[in-house]
């Protein structure tokens, strides 16, 4: 059985900032307003899915432009027993007496983590005396914290690590990872700039599945490049209900290649398909791999009639680009 | 309050013809029928490598009680890259999946890059998840900062866990205030048998001094601070 560690809401790409490295291209032309209703109802059945972790994280764009409608379905949550998490740039740590009343709020509907997007790109557009106001408001309201670093060969981890001091970062963890180029970074950041290794490719991904709902009501098995991923979509909550997606998904025989076995366990039958040369030597990560392969219509088409083949069942999403 | 973990000194174990559990950590611990998904266990109150079949029985006696033990060290046992390899592909194999390298200013200082790389590429053949731990006073050092480095050059994730220092005090069990019931208490165990309780505030570390597991068992002491905090 697949096991999510989250029910992830993406209610909108809308964001204050429009970071260089943004994969999902966020920024403040990108509007959509919240479906609260539809959300609510999803974490509803949300309830019923015993493979998910009981926690709601709320992810974007910048979740706190829209505070109330998150604190709505924060209370919504947490009444079917749901904690929350969020992921944040922290904007809103500018004013320290409206942000500690917004985070005791949420905290109130079981709001327990919070995720500080804080890095070079991040930091081109807010000025880190905001970040550190967010963690004193966190830290008085009793909430873990973990900041979220993207690197690049250019910008390390240590980059972002001097802009505090061990007090500011007392009790944060600080997890930083590779910049992966899809979305914005592809055009915006430079190739030279990233991680990439011939074992990128390489491993999978079924301990870090999180069921994420896009802004269009697509549903995805993560929040790291396949819910932007159309092969990789398990339905959409406009037309089934999320219950339904997840259970469909447990027959999804495509879908678990790619979680279980990888990216990279699919480039033999590429290589046999003659399309080899869409396997790059390096990769940053599986991720960049998923996003780009399963993104690939001739990738998609090739692995689809392979799938016919063998498994109707597979063609489920396959299908759907 | 709340045990919400151990750190136990390797000390606390050793190897003469067979491997001794010198304060019967392990059979003490069944008789506090802990919570396995919720208690955290450390080996390695500042350094658990030195001697590889101590750590291997011990890092065993906990998986049997269906404790994950993470290991604490300062990274100076890896200067051999082959050996360093070969031991942590020996615990990933007994069921070791986290290893924290813990380091002050000066430990930082002390610490080869080169060490740093044949932890990391050991932790990766053991299938172990490696985490910094940087104990800093006033800023983030040159040498933290290299560590860090190091192991971003090698692996795509990093976890730093940054920790101010803070002064340790030390309390006898009869000075301690009575505790709220939710705070969260480590016990830790040195290598000679004195039994803390430790507490972390924002400015200071507590340790609460809960007696001597030579002159009495764990858990005896254990239900006695419990039963005063």
């Amino acid at each position: 059985m697949l096991r999510y560690h989250s029910l992830v809401l993406i209610p909108s790409d809308h964001c204050n900032i429009s970071c260089r490295h943004c994969a999902p291209e966020c920024g403040p032309t990108v509007r959509h307003p919240w479906d609260v209703p539809l959300l609510e109802r999803c974490i509803s059945e949300a309830a019923q899915i015993p493979n998910l972790r009981k926690n709601i994280h709320f992810a974007g764009g910048e979740p706190f432009l829209y505070f109330a409608q998150m604190l709505q379905l924060a209370r919504h949550a947490h009444r079917h027993h749901f904690s929350s998490s969020i992921v944040t740039n922290g904007f809103w740590g500018v004013n320290k007496v409206r942000a500690a009343g917004m985070i005791a709020g949420l905290v109130e509907h079981g709001l327990r983590r919070v995720e500080l997007s804080v890095d070079h790109f991040h930091l081109e557009f807010l000025p880190v005396r905001t970040i550190r106001q967010s963690i004193e408001v966190l830290k008085q309201a009793g909430v873990f914290i973990c900041m979220r670093v993207v690197t690049t060969r250019k910008h390390q981890i240590d980059e972002t690590l001097r802009q505090f001091t061990p007090d500011d970062l007392d009790g944060v963890e600080v997890n930083a990872s590779g910049l992966i180029p899809t979305g914005r970074a592809i055009r915006e950041v430079n190739s030279d700039e990233y991680y990439s290794s011939p074992e990128g490719g390489s491993g999978s991904c079924a301990a870090f599945l999180n069921l994420t709902i896009r802004p269009d009501g697509n549903v995805g098995p993560c929040c790291a490049g396949a819910e932007n991923t159309p092969s990789l979509s398990l339905g959409n909550v406009h037309s089934l209900p999320l219950d339904r997606i997840a259970q469909n998904a447990e027959r999804n025989l495509f879908l678990k290649q790619v979680v279980e076995e990888g990216p990279s366990s699919f480039f033999e039958r590429l290589r046999d398909a003659d399309l080899g040369h869409k396997i790059r030597s390096e990769y940053t990560s599986i991720c960049q791999a998923c996003s780009e392969l399963f993104r690939d219509a001739e990738v998609v088409q090739a692995l689809g009639a392979r799938t016919d083949h063998s498994n109707r069942n597979d063609l489920v999403n396959i299908s759907v680009v | 309050m709340l045990l919400a973990g151990m750190a136990v000194d390797i000390g606390c174990f050793e190897n003469c013809s067979d491997f001794v559990d010198r304060y019967s950590i392990f059979s003490e611990l069944e008789k506090l029928s802990l919570a396995s998904w919720s208690f955290s266990t450390e080996i390695g109150t500042r350094e658990a490598f030195g001697n590889q079949r101590v750590l291997c029985n011990a890092v065993a006696g906990f998986r049997k009680l269906l404790l994950n033990p993470r290991l604490f060290t300062t990274g100076a046992h890896f200067v051999h890259r082959q050996q360093t390899i070969a031991r942590l592909e020996e615990l990933g194999a007994a069921g070791v999946q986290q290893i924290t390298l813990c380091v002050n200013e000066e430990e930082a200082a002390a610490l080869g890059s080169n060490c740093v790389e044949n932890l990391v590429d050991g932790c990766h053949a053991g299938g172990i998840d490696l985490r910094l731990q940087f104990e800093l006073r006033d800023s983030f050092t040159e040498d933290c900062c290299r560590i860090a480095r190091t192991v971003e050059d090698r692996q795509f994730t990093v976890t730093v866990l940054p920790v101010r220092t803070r002064p340790t005090r030390l309390l006898p069990l009869s000075d301690a205030a009575p505790m709220e019931r939710r705070e969260r208490m480590q016990l830790v165990l040195n290598a000679a048998g004195d039994v803390m309780l430790r507490r972390r505030t924002q400015d200071e570390v507590v340790d609460i001094r809960a007696g001597n597991a030579h002159q009495q068992p764990l858990h005896e002491l254990v239900m006695a601070a419990r039963a005063r905090l």
